[in-house]
């Protein structure tokens, strides 16, 4: 029997890395990926990896992770959940190829994102995207320092999110910047899926001034809730800077 | 088969062979991170021959599991997979894949915040804790397909 490392014990034992305990998180949670993505019994039966879909309307549970800044309030790591919709566009075959998992692009319109939490020193915590605005994500090919191509592929979203805090009494934005997340993904919908920032963003309140900053953002894509077929979906002239 | 583009020869992922190498070649690394004795960019160093040869190897052999259980070639397909007891084995493996690809994020992330420092400047204590806990998960996976 092949025995598990266990290493934060190890680590703990060594008494050394204080703190890697997920308690020292609480009350918000590890980001390490949806349950569902860590196997058990049927758990990914409704997956088709490695697999192109035709364009659909689908809807997923979402866990986010966000560490924020408020001036006059504080630091703080919250947890939200609620969930995602997009619209996801046809595949686009790469010039010369036929459509294939591995060379194939795919696009989504980003339609809504609602998640909420609490923090003990916000208050109460709600983010949604700015359907306004142009928001999405593109799956791309696998990074070019791979020599032979990859079953994986790059995600990015883009999105402007809006953060409503209790305490401050007020939204707050990231202004005029998309905020990009990133990971890599080996079937669309990304089930098990964990996307993260790679940098700070400034927020801004109603008359733009700057009133605190996005530290980090990790998100958790879940369950897959809803999918319906639709017979095309094209990609709005408006939006094509976004997934370019 | 043809897989991502290129052809390998047999479709029984190798979990055997990935654990030892995670061990042998990852888990020291990770250690060495989260004891604050090397930096980011160091334990990208180390995990990239694994993640891009190594596990490569691995993720190979999943998807062509895959495409033998389900008779898919990866083109235009509709609906839901049929939940047919021969797509048990890849789907056993295909969470390592998965874990393994949002670890490659996670220490892409690590990296952009602390280049050639380590953990020990971090802003941002929660991913460390993430990251320890996906080393010893993944571990834990991997070991329970290995029996």
């Amino acid at each position: 029997m092949t025995r598990p490392l266990n290493i934060i014990r190890m680590l703990q034992e060594r008494g050394v890395a204080v703190g890697i305990d997920g308690e020292s998180l609480a009350p918000a949670k590890v980001v390490e990926g949806h349950e569902a993505a860590w196997g058990g019994p049927g758990n990914l039966y409704p997956i088709r990896p490695y697999t192109l879909t035709p364009s659909a309307l689908e809807a997923f549970t979402v866990r986010e992770r966000i560490h924020v800044r408020i001036d006059g309030l504080g630091e703080d790591v919250v947890d939200l959940y609620g969930m995602a919709i997009y619209r996801r566009h046809d595949p686009h075959a790469a010039q010369g190829r036929e459509l294939d998992w591995a060379s194939s692009t795919i696009t989504a319109q980003f339609l809504s994102l609602q998640v909420t939490g609490h923090s003990d020193i916000f208050g109460q915590v709600k983010v949604m995207n700015t359907p306004a605005k142009p928001e999405g994500a593109r799956v791309k090919p696998s990074p070019s320092h791979f020599t032979t191509p990859m079953p994986i592929k790059d995600c990015v979203t883009a999105i402007y999110p809006q953060f409503e805090v209790e305490q401050l009494g007020q939204t707050v934005t990231t202004g005029e910047q998309i905020v990009r997340l990133e990971s890599r993904v080996a079937m669309v919908p990304p089930i098990g899926d964990v996307s993260r920032t790679s940098m700070r963003y400034p927020l801004y309140d109603g008359e733009n001034r700057q009133v605190g900053e996005l530290i980090a953002a990790d998100i958790e894509i879940g369950a897959l809730l809803h999918h319906v077929p639709i017979d095309s979906a094209v990609i709005p002239e408006y939006l094509a800077g976004v997934l370019a | 088969m043809t897989t991502s583009g290129s052809t390998i020869g047999t479709a029984s992922p190798d979990i055997t062979a990935l654990i030892s190498q995670y061990r042998e070649v990852f888990v020291p690394a990770a250690i060495d991170y989260l004891e604050e004795k090397i930096s980011a960019n160091e334990l990208r160093e180390r995990w990239r021959p694994y993640y891009d040869q190594t596990f490569h190897r691995y993720d190979l052999s999943v998807e062509q599991a895959w495409r033998q259980s389900s008779g898919s070639e990866g083109r235009l397909e509709s609906g839901e997979p049929k939940a047919d007891p021969a797509h048990a084995v890849p789907l056993m493996h295909f969470p390592v894949s998965i874990a393994h690809n949002n670890l490659d994020r996670l220490i892409e992330v690590l990296v952009a915040e602390l280049g050639d420092q380590t953990v020990a400047k971090t802003a941002i204590p929660a991913r460390k804790v993430d990251f320890a806990h996906v080393v010893d998960r993944l571990d834990a996976l991997m070991a329970s397909l290995a029996d």
